[in-house]
């Protein structure tokens, strides 16, 4: 029989530490993403995921269920990696630059250099594409980049993105508002040659979903 | 409405995020407007690249010793517990002779097992070519284990000579009924 998290959660209480593995499994990916997401390197991200597990094992004590096991998880990971990322800024003596500004400051930076309208269809496979993402998700502040990947990939609503982020629902509204507005200033190009088809798909799946 | 206004509301029934009466507006407004369409449209085809992109990175990622290396930084395990208490009559008696009286018979088996050699050693004896010659008299008890009611070892060697070495065993019942019995050149007590 599968135990919920919340029963594995009372028994990594007890020190057990067989079921903190189950726990671990099931949300190591995740973990990961939402790390890999951020950080935007994957040996970082490795150590941003175990130290995240880590503190979880150690505070485990301190849950109390009053939130679902895994928001409190995906707080830990998004402070874990704001840790990392700000010890390594100073670390590098690096200024203050502007992919750290105030997390609802509105973020207009077109992409620079190669970018050029293709097909998504084509294109949505190829590392020209992932190397534009990547220099887009980089561009966003790590407030906006935490927030649409909560949204986009981890399908969080408003409210729990609110408690991983430990804000109000308005400032999750509005980070996520202006990171999509980023991001999708950064895409334009990709996004603009989607024609009507993906636009047609696009807008039947968004009309299922509300039905 | 404003670009920005359109991106709002547009962003809300995405998200699912509106009251259904208001969620049947939009949809209404929708028929009626490509702008409204493309910034969902727009919505759409942004979190399905972003998906697909982060899907990429994960996929791509090794697990192996992911969890070997969170193990490691976690506190150990509570060692586990002495052994419970022997339970009936016949357990604490035997819990209570093996705390008290093991090590006296242990004692008392060293101290015959030297005394045995002293004696050997200071009375003449037929000279048997078999036996060790023990230079200088000298003894030495050189080891002395207790493993519990089993086994006692207590082993002499003789000028360095392991292969002339005495030793002696202390068996409890167990040991004899599984036929342990010592070897040639083992004296049982």
């Amino acid at each position: 029989m599968e135990l919920t998290d919340q029963e594995l959660v009372a028994r990594c209480q007890r020190g057990d530490h067989r079921a903190f593995r189950v726990l671990v499994d099931k949300y190591q990916r995740r973990a990961y993403g939402i790390a890999i997401g951020i950080l935007r390197n994957p040996d970082d991200a490795r150590d941003a995921a175990q130290e995240a597990f880590i503190k979880v094992f150690r505070n485990v004590d301190g849950f109390k269920g009053d939130s679902s096991f895994y928001t409190w998880l995906y707080r830990i990971v998004v402070n874990v990696c704001i840790d990392h990322i700000r010890k390594h800024r100073k670390a590098r003596n690096v200024e203050y630059d502007d992919t750290f500004r105030r997390s609802d400051e509105a973020e207009v930076m077109p992409l620079s250099g190669n970018t050029r309208p293709m097909q998504p269809g084509v294109a949505h496979e190829t590392k020209e594409l992932n190397g534009v993402l990547q220099e887009a998700l980089g561009r966003l502040s790590e407030n906006h980049r935490t927030i649409i990947l909560l949204r986009e990939v981890e399908g969080l609503s408003y409210e729990e993105i609110a408690e991983v982020m430990e804000c109000h629902l308005g400032t999750v509204m509005s980070r996520l508002h202006h990171a999509r507005k980023n991001l999708q200033l950064a895409l334009k190009p990709y996004l603009e040659g989607a024609g009507s088809g993906l636009a047609e798909r696009a807008g039947q799946g968004v009309r299922k979903e509300r039905s | 409405m404003s670009d920005e206004e359109m991106l709002s509301r547009a962003e809300r029934y995405f998200d699912g995020a509106m009251s259904a009466a208001e969620a049947r507006t939009f949809e209404a407004e929708l028929d009626r407007s490509p702008e409204l369409m493309a910034e969902l449209t727009d919505l759409q085809s942004g979190r399905d690249l972003l998906r697909s992109f982060m899907d990429e990175q994960v996929q791509g990622a090794d697990f192996n010793g992911f969890f070997a290396a969170v193990q490691a930084q976690l506190p150990q395990p509570t060692p586990v517990a002495a052994p419970a208490a022997p339970v009936g009559t016949g357990g604490r008696v035997r819990a209570w002779w093996a705390r008290y009286w093991t090590p006296v018979l242990v004692s008392a088996a060293a101290a015959a097992a030297v005394a045995l050699l002293v004696g050997r050693l200071s009375a003449p004896a037929a000279v048997d070519d078999d036996d060790p010659v023990i230079a200088g008299g000298a003894v030495q008890v050189d080891e002395v284990t207790n493993e519990g009611p089993k086994t006692v070892l207590i082993s002499m060697p003789v000028e360095d000579d392991e292969e002339s070495s005495t030793v002696i065993w202390l068996l409890d019942d167990e040991d004899t009924a599984a036929g342990h019995e010592p070897a040639d050149g083992e004296d049982p007590i």
